[in-house]
C-alpha cells in the first residue's frame, strides 16, 4: 500500500537535499533570532525554552513533519487534489472577508482579515493558497501550448488573479505580491514567449501610476516613504519612515562581524524595532552576525533556490518541473521583498522571511514547499519520457497574427 | 555561438534565465547589505547606540548683569514648571471601550497613556495571536486597570512630593483636558468642513461615509498639543524641581497580570511623560527707582526750593533688554557661528561626556528663552548657562555626568543710580523734557513741531574720558518689561516716539554744529588753518548769494555778522565759541571732500562702536566713509558736512566719543558698556596737534563760559538771561558746544499714494555736548544730550546737560565744593 502510494521509482533525490539542510539551518537561526528579538536579557542556555522561541521550535517540528508527510505520496497524485484544494482555499479566502464572521473565528490583525482561529490555533489560508495556486497552475500548464500565444496567457493569469485579488482585499499586499513572480516564473519555464511577458511587464509598469489612487492611505504612505528615503534626507524618520529607518539602523549597526548577544538584545529593544520577531527578523540576524551573517543567510537561501532549480533540471516531468519552479519563485520573491524592505530597497509591506520569521503558517508553508521539492527530486521521470516545454520557432501554434505574437 | 546552440534545451535556457535573475537580485541585496553594514555601519551603530543612552539635562541659571558698583540689575529667580505629556494627563479622565481599542478604532493620538500601554503590553504576549476576542478584551481591561492605577498613584506621589493638593492637580488636568478637547473638536470640524467644501468646489459630491472618513482622518492626525506636555504645577521651587529631575529616569516593575509577558518588558517609568521646564523669572531689581532732584538747580521758570521725587520706570531697559518667551532659529545660528569662530568659547561650552559626541552644553532646548535687545541679547553667549548632563548607558548601567554651570555675570560700566538720575531729568514730569515757553525762537514756525507742554524725547550719554567707560546711556521714551509684555505691538507701532529704539546708540542724527569742534581740530592739525589766523564772517559764504550758505547770526538777526558782533574777525576759538557757520564753511572748503571725510572717520564714524551691545550700535555716516578709494563729495557737500549737515549723521554716543577723544588730546579709546581692561580696547593715537587740541578746548570753554558763547546762557521769555550751567558754584569746570541740527522730517508713507506721506514731525534736533571736570582739572566726563525736534540746542538740551553735571556732583563723580564729595 505504502509502496504503491510512494511509487516504485523513489530515489535519494540528491538535488533537493541541500535545500533541506539549508532549511534546517535557517530555521535554527530563526529560533535564535526570535529569542534575540523578544527577550531583553540573555537566556541561561542558548535560547529561551519558553514563549516565542519554544513555539517556533514546535512550529519547526510541525513544519518538518508536514514536509515528511508531503514527501511520501507520489507527487503526481497531488494533481488530483489540485483543484479541490484550490477551491477549498478560495472558499476560506472568501470566508475571512465576510464581515459577519464572528471575531473569535476571524479577527483582524494589524488591520488585515487574514487569520482563522480554530481551537486556539491560528491559520492563515493565504499561505497554503500560495502552494495550491502553484499546483493548479502547474497542472494547467503541463501539457498545454496555448500560453505560447498572447491570448493564451489569460487562463493562467485568471488562475493567479482570483486568489491574489482575494488576498489583496484582506488586505495583505505582501502575500499577494508573491503570486505575480510565481506566475511569471512558471510561464517562463513553460515556454511562454518572452516578448509577451516583457510587454505585460512594460504595460504594468506604465499603468501602475493609475493604480496608485486605489491604494489605501497607509499603502500610499509606504510608497511615499521609500521615495523620501531615496532622496536621502532622513525625511519621515519619526512617522512614515520610522520602520524603514529603524530596520536600516539595526541592520547597519551590525557592521562586518556583528555584535554581542546582549548588545543586540539591547539595541533591538531600545531602538523600538517594530515586529522584530516576524517581518524584521533579518535585521536582527544582521545586527547579531553582521555582514558575514547576513550574507551567510542569503547564501543559505541561495542554496535552497539553486537546489530547487537543480531539482527542476533532473525532473523531466512537466508537472514536477513547474511545481518546483513555482515554489522557487514564491520563495525567492518572499526573500527578496522581505530583505529588500529591511535594507531599504522596497517599500515596507507585511511579509515574512522564510524559515526565520516567527509564525506557524509561514513555517509550515515553507517546509511544505521544501517537502514538495524533495518529493519531486526523489522521483525523477524514467526514460522514455516526453520532453516538456521544449519549443522551437517552427512549432508555432496557430492564432491571431498579431505583431507581438510572432516568435 | 548562440545561447541556443550552447544550451539546446529551451527549458534549461529558461531555467538559466530565471537563475540569472535570482542571482542578480540576490547580488543587489548583498551589495546593499554591504553598503549598510560596512560603508555606513559605524554611523548606524552610533545612531543605534544613542538609543541606549539615557540623557538627563540638568538645569542651569542665567548669569547676572551688574552695574559698575556691583549692584545686580538682572538676575534669575529659579523655578520650574512640572508638566506631563497629554496622554498621561488624561489617563483616568478619558476612557475608550476595550472593544474599540482592540479593533483599532481609537486613533493612537487619542489614546491615553494607560490605553497605549495596555494595548502594547497585551500584544506583546506570546499567545496573543491565539486568543479570541473575549479573552483579548479581558486582558486589555486587566492591563488598563493596572496602568490607570499606576498613574493614579503617581498623582498622589506628585502631590506628596510637591506639597500640592491632589484636587489642585486634578483641577489642572481637567482644565487641560477641556481646553485640548475643545481645540481638537474645532480643528476637526473646521478642517472637515473645508475639505468637504473643497470637494464640492471640484464638483465631487461626497457620501456620508466619505465625509465620515475625512473626519476620521483629521481625528487620527490630531493636533500638536496632543503630543505635547502641559503644565500641571507651575513655578514650583527650585529645590523641588531639582529633586524631580532624576525621577525622569526612574523605572519600576509593575506586578503584571500577564503571566506570559517577555522578560524585562514589565518596567514602566515611575513618572511617565514627566517634563520639567525651567520657568525661572528674570528680575530687574532696579527697573523702577525713586529719584529726588533738587529743584533749586532748575532754570528760572521751574526753579523752586526743595526736591521733587520722580518715580522712574524702565530704568536701563534699553541697555538690559529682556527675555523672549522662547528662542528662535537666529539664536541657534548665532551660537553655532560663535562656536565655529571663537575657539575659547568653544572650549568653554562644548564638552564630551563619556564616549558621547561633543555637545554644546549651552545649546537651546525646548522651553528655553533667549535675550531680546540690549545686553541680554548681545551678551547672550556669556549670560547663558551651561546645563549639566547625566548620561546613563542602559545596557552597561554606566553613568557619567557633568555639573551645570550658571551663566557668567556681565558687569556693566554704567552706574544705575546715575542712569536713573539722568532718566529722571529727561522725564517730562520734571519739566525739562517737555515744550516750555523759553524753547521757542522766531525760527520755529513749522506746524509739525511739538506743541507747548508736549513731551520731548531724546538721548543722553555720560562717558568717563579717562577710561572710555559709559556711565549712563539714556534714551527716552523708555519702556518697562511690564510694558513690553503687555503692549508689545503698541510699542512697536509708534513711529513718532519709537520707544523700543535706543536713541543713544541706534538712531542716526545729523551732528549739526557740535561737529565744528572736530573740523577745527583736524583743520589745524592738517595745516589747513593756522593758529593766529582768522576768517571773516561775511554773513553768507558766496558774496553774490545772500540767500544760501548763511551764518546763523545773519539769518536770525537781520543780516548781522560775527565780525560785527565780536568787533573783529573770529579766531579759531572764537569761531567755535560763537559757532560761526562762515568760518566752518571756509574750513570745509579748505579741507575738501576728502579732508572732511577723513575728519569724521578718524573720530570713529563709518566703523561700528563695539560697546558690548552687538549689532545694535549703528555706525552711520556717509557709506564711503568705510572705503578709502571712494570720495564722491564735492566742495559743496564738504562745506555742509563741515557744519554737521549734509550727508552725515551719527549717534549721541559717537558725539561723546569724539569729544572725549579731543579731551584726551587725540587718544581714541573706543567706548565700552562692559567693564573690561582698557588695553583690550585697542587705544589709538590720532596724532592731533597739541595746539589744535588746546585751541579747540579753549573754544569749547568759551562757548559755555563766555557771555558771547552760544552755550553760555538761556534766554527766558521775559528777556532775562540765565547761565546754562549753575554748577560752577560746586567747583566744576565745564566746556561745551551747542548744536541745532536741521533734521529730516518723520513721514508716514500714505498707502497706495504717490504723494509724500503724512508729516508727523519736523524741525531741528537740539544738541549739547559738555565736558566737565573738577575745578582746575582737565575734562573728566563727556556728556552728550540730544532732544528730537526740540529746536535750539542751548535752550532745550542745555538745562538737561546742566542737571546731568549736577548728578555727577551729587553722586561723587565730581568734587562738590559746596556739599562735599559723596
Amino acid at each position: 500500500m505504502l509502496r504503491s502510494l510512494m511509487g516504485k521509482e523513489v530515489s535519494l533525490g540528491r538535488a533537493a537535499w541541500p535545500a533541506v539542510f539549508a532549511s534546517i539551518i535557517l530555521s535554527l537561526i530563526g529560533i535564535y533570532a526570535i529569542d534575540l528579538s523578544t527577550a531583553i536579557s540573555p537566556p541561561d542556555g542558548l535560547v529561551t525554552m519558553s514563549g516565542r522561541p519554544l513555539k517556533q521550535m514546535i512550529y519547526l517540528l510541525v513544519g518538518m513533519s508536514a514536509a515528511a508527510v508531503i514527501v511520501l505520496p507520489r507527487y503526481r497524485l497531488i494533481r488530483f487534489v489540485a483543484w479541490p484544494l484550490m477551491l477549498v482555499m478560495l472558499a476560506l479566502l472568501v470566508f475571512v472577508l465576510i464581515p459577519s464572521v464572528p471575531g473569535w473565528l476571524v479577527s483582524p490583525q494589524n488591520g488585515a482579515r487574514s487569520w482563522i482561529t480554530v481551537g486556539g490555533i491560528n491559520f492563515q489560508p493565504s499561505e497554503i493558497t500560495k502552494i495550491a495556486c502553484v499546483i493548479v497552475l502547474a497542472k494547467y500548464l503541463r501539457f498545454r501550448r496555448n500560453h505560447r500565444r498572447f491570448w493564451g496567457l489569460i487562463g493562467p493569469t485568471i488562475i493567479v488573479a482570483v486568489p491574489a485579488g482575494l488576498i489583496v482585499l484582506q488586505p495583505d499586499l505582501g502575500t499577494a505580491a508573491l503570486f505575480g513572480p510565481a506566475l511569471f516564473a512558471m510561464l517562463i519555464a513553460a515556454g511562454a514567449k518572452l516578448r509577451h511577458l516583457v510587454l505585460i511587464v512594460v504595460a504594468a509598469v506604465l499603468l501602475a501610476p493609475a493604480g496608485y489612487p486605489m491604494l489605501l492611505e497607509h499603502q500610499k504612505d509606504r510608497i511615499r516613504g521609500i521615495a523620501m528615503a531615496w532622496r536621502g534626507r532622513g525625511e519621515g524618520a519619526h512617522d512614515i519612515n520610522f520602520q524603514r529607518y529603524a530596520a536600516e539602523r539595526i541592520t547597519g549597526a551590525g557592521g562586518i562581524v556583528g555584535l554581542s548577544d546582549a548588545k543586540t538584545r539591547s539595541l533591538i529593544f531600545h531602538n523600538k524595532l517594530p515586529e522584530p520577531h516576524t517581518d524584521m527578523i533579518f535585521a536582527v540576524v544582521a545586527n547579531r552576525f553582521g555582514l558575514l551573517g547576513g550574507l551567510a543567510v542569503l547564501g543559505l537561501y541561495g542554496i535552497w533556490i539553486a537546489s530547487a532549480f537543480a531539482t527542476a533540471v533532473v525532473t523531466k516531468d512537466a508537472f514536477g518541473r513547474l511545481i518546483v519552479v513555482g515554489c522557487a519563485a514564491i520563495f525567492t520573491a518572499q526573500v527578496v521583498i522581505n530583505v529588500g524592505m529591511i535594507i531599504g530597497l522596497v517599500p515596507i509591506i507585511g511579509i515574512t522571511l522564510p524559515f526565520l520569521s516567527f509564525g506557524g503558517s509561514s513555517m509550515v508553508t515553507v517546509w511544505l514547499m521544501t517537502g514538495l521539492m524533495l518529493n519531486i527530486a526523489m522521483r525523477p521521470t524514467r526514460s522514455p519520457f516526453r520532453p516538456s516545454f521544449e519549443y522551437s520557432d517552427d512549432d508555432e501554434p496557430t492564432g491571431p497574427d498579431l505583431w507581438f505574437s510572432r516568435a | 555561438m548562440t545561447i541556443a546552440s550552447l544550451i539546446p534545451s529551451m527549458f534549461l535556457r529558461r531555467l538559466t534565465l530565471l537563475m540569472a535573475i535570482a542571482s542578480a537580485v540576490m547580488a543587489v541585496l548583498g551589495l546593499q547589505l554591504f553598503r549598510l553594514t560596512v560603508l555606513q555601519g559605524a554611523e548606524f551603530r552610533a545612531q543605534a547606540e544613542r538609543k541606549l543612552v539615557n540623557t538627563i539635562w540638568l538645569p542651569t541659571q542665567r548669569g547676572q548683569i551688574k552695574d559698575r558698583n556691583g549692584r545686580i540689575l538682572a538676575r534669575d529667580k529659579a523655578s520650574f514648571d512640572i508638566a506631563f505629556r497629554y496622554d498621561v494627563v488624561v489617563t483616568g479622565l478619558v476612557r475608550h471601550t476595550p472593544e474599540r481599542l482592540l479593533r483599532g478604532r481609537v486613533p493612537r493620538i487619542s489614546r491615553t497613556w494607560a490605553e497605549k500601554q495596555a494595548i502594547d503590553s497585551a500584544r506583546r504576549r506570546a499567545d496573543w495571536a491565539n486568543l479570541n476576542d473575549r479573552r483579548r478584551i479581558q486582558i486589555i481591561v486587566a492591563y488598563l486597570a493596572l496602568f490607570e492605577s499606576h498613574i493614579d498613584r503617581m498623582w498622589d506621589a506628585l502631590a506628596a512630593q510637591t506639597g500640592a493638593e491632589r484636587d489642585t492637580i486634578d483641577g489642572a488636568r481637567n482644565t487641560i483636558r477641556t481646553r485640548i478637547e475643545r481645540r481638537v473638536a474645532t480643528y476637526v470640524k473646521s478642517n472637515t468642513a473645508a475639505e468637504i467644501k473643497k470637494n464640492q468646489a471640484n464638483g465631487r459630491i461626497l457620501t456620508d461615509k466619505q465625509e465620515r472618513m475625512i473626519q476620521r482622518r483629521f481625528e487620527s492626525g490630531g493636533i500638536a498639543e496632543q503630543n505635547q506636555s502641559h503644565v500641571i504645577l507651575p513655578r514650583v521651587g527650585s529645590e523641588i524641581g531639582f529633586r524631580f529631575f532624576p525621577m525622569k529616569q526612574e523605572f519600576k516593575a509593575l506586578a503584571s497580570p500577564d503571566e506570559s509577558s517577555e522578560r524585562g518588558y514589565g518596567l514602566v517609568e515611575v513618572f511617565p511623560g514627566l517634563d520639567l521646564r525651567y520657568s525661572g523669572e528674570r528680575q530687574n531689581p532696579y527697573e523702577t527707582m525713586d529719584i529726588s532732584i533738587d529743584l533749586s538747580t532748575l532754570p528760572g521758570p521751574l526753579r523752586r526750593s526743595g526736591v521733587q521725587t520722580i518715580t522712574v520706570d524702565g530704568v536701563a531697559c534699553h541697555i538690559l533688554g529682556g527675555l523672549h518667551d522662547t528662542f528662535y532659529d537666529t539664536d541657534v545660528d548665532r551660537r553655532k557661528a560663535r562656536i565655529v569662530r571663537d575657539a575659547r568659547f568653544k572650549e568653554r561650552v562644548v564638552r564630551r561626556i563619556a564616549d558621547q559626541p561633543d555637545e554644546d552644553l549651552g545649546q537651546y532646548r525646548l522651553g528655553d528663552r533667549s535675550g531680546f535687545g540690549g545686553i541680554e541679547r548681545a551678551q547672550e553667549h556669556v549670560l547663558r548657562g551651561l546645563r549639566g548632563r547625566r548620561i546613563t548607558t542602559i545596557d552597561t548601567q554606566r553613568s557619567d555626568h557633568v555639573y551645570a554651570e550658571p551663566g557668567r555675570d556681565v558687569q556693566l560700566t554704567i552706574d544705575i543710580e546715575l542712569q536713573a538720575r539722568v532718566q529722571a531729568v529727561m522725564t517730562p514730569a520734571l519739566g525739562l523734557a517737555k515744550v516750555q515757553p523759553w524753547h521757542s525762537t522766531e525760527r520755529d514756525m513749522s506746524p509739525h513741531r511739538p506743541e507747548p507742554g508736549e513731551p520731548l524725547f531724546g538721548a543722553a550719554v555720560v562717558l568717563d574720558i579717562d577710561t572710555g567707560e559709559i556711565l549712563a546711556l539714556v534714551s527716552t521714551p523708555t519702556y518697562s518689561s511690564r510694558d513690553f509684555n503687555l503692549r508689545r505691538d503698541e510699542l512697536h507701532a509708534d513711529p513718532l516716539r519709537t520707544p523700543l529704539v535706543n536713541r543713544a546708540i541706534a538712531k542716526p542724527y545729523p551732528p549739526g554744529s557740535i561737529a565744528k569742534a572736530l573740523m577745527l581740530v583736524t583743520a589745524i592739525t592738517s595745516g589747513n588753518f593756522q593758529i593766529g589766523q582768522s576768517i571773516s564772517c561775511t554773513g553768507h559764504l558766496i558774496p553774490t548769494r545772500p540767500d544760501i550758505l548763511r551764518c546763523w547770526i545773519y539769518k536770525n538777526f537781520s543780516g548781522r555778522t560775527h565780525d560785527e558782533y565780536l568787533g573783529h574777525e573770529p579766531s579759531a576759538s572764537e569761531a567755535l565759541m560763537v559757532s560761526c557757520n562762515i568760518f566752518f564753511y571756509t574750513i570745509g572748503q579748505r579741507l575738501g571732500g576728502l579732508g572732511v571725510r577723513d575728519s569724521y572717520r578718524m573720530f570713529g564714524l563709518g566703523r561700528p562702536l563695539n560697546i558690548g551691545l552687538g549689532a545694535n550700535t549703528v555706525y552711520r555716516g556717509p557709506p564711503d566713509l568705510r572705503d578709502d578709494t571712494l570720495c564722491p563729495y564735492r566742495t559743496g557737500e564738504a562745506i555742509q558736512m563741515a557744519i554737521g549737515q549734509g550727508p552725515v549723521d551719527w549717534t549721541p554716543l559717537h558725539a561723546a566719543d569724539a569729544y572725549a577723544t579731543i579731551a584726551r588730546g587725540g587718544l581714541r579709546l573706543p567706548p565700552t558698556l562692559i567693564l573690561r581692561p582698557t588695553q583690550d580696547r585697542f587705544p589709538q593715537d590720532l596724532d592731533l596737534s597739541p595746539e589744535a587740541v588746546a585751541a579747540t578746548l579753549e573754544g569749547l570753554r568759551l562757548s559755555v563760559n563766555s557771555r558771547d558763547g552760544t552755550g553760555h546762557h538761556l534766554m527766558l521769555p521775559d528777556g532775562r538771561r540765565e547761565p546754562h550751567f549753575n554748577v560752577r558754584e560746586r567747583g566744576v569746570d565745564v566746556w561745551g558746544k551747542t548744536g541745532t541740527a536741521d533734521a529730516p522730517p518723520i513721514i508716514i508713507p500714505t498707502e497706495g499714494d504717490e504723494k509724500p506721506g503724512t508729516v508727523l514731525r519736523e524741525g531741528d534736533h537740539s544738541w549739547f555736548v559738555v565736558l566737565a571736570a573738577e575745578k582746575g582739572s582737565p575734562p573728566r566726563y563727556a556728556i552728550t544730550v540730544v532732544m528730537d525736534y526740540a529746536g535750539s540746542g542751548g535752550r532745550v538740551s542745555g538745562p538737561i546737560a546742566n542737571q546731568i553735571v549736577h548728578a555727577l556732583c551729587d553722586l561723587g563723580y565730581l568734587k562738590d565744593n559746596t556739599r562735599g564729595a559723596r
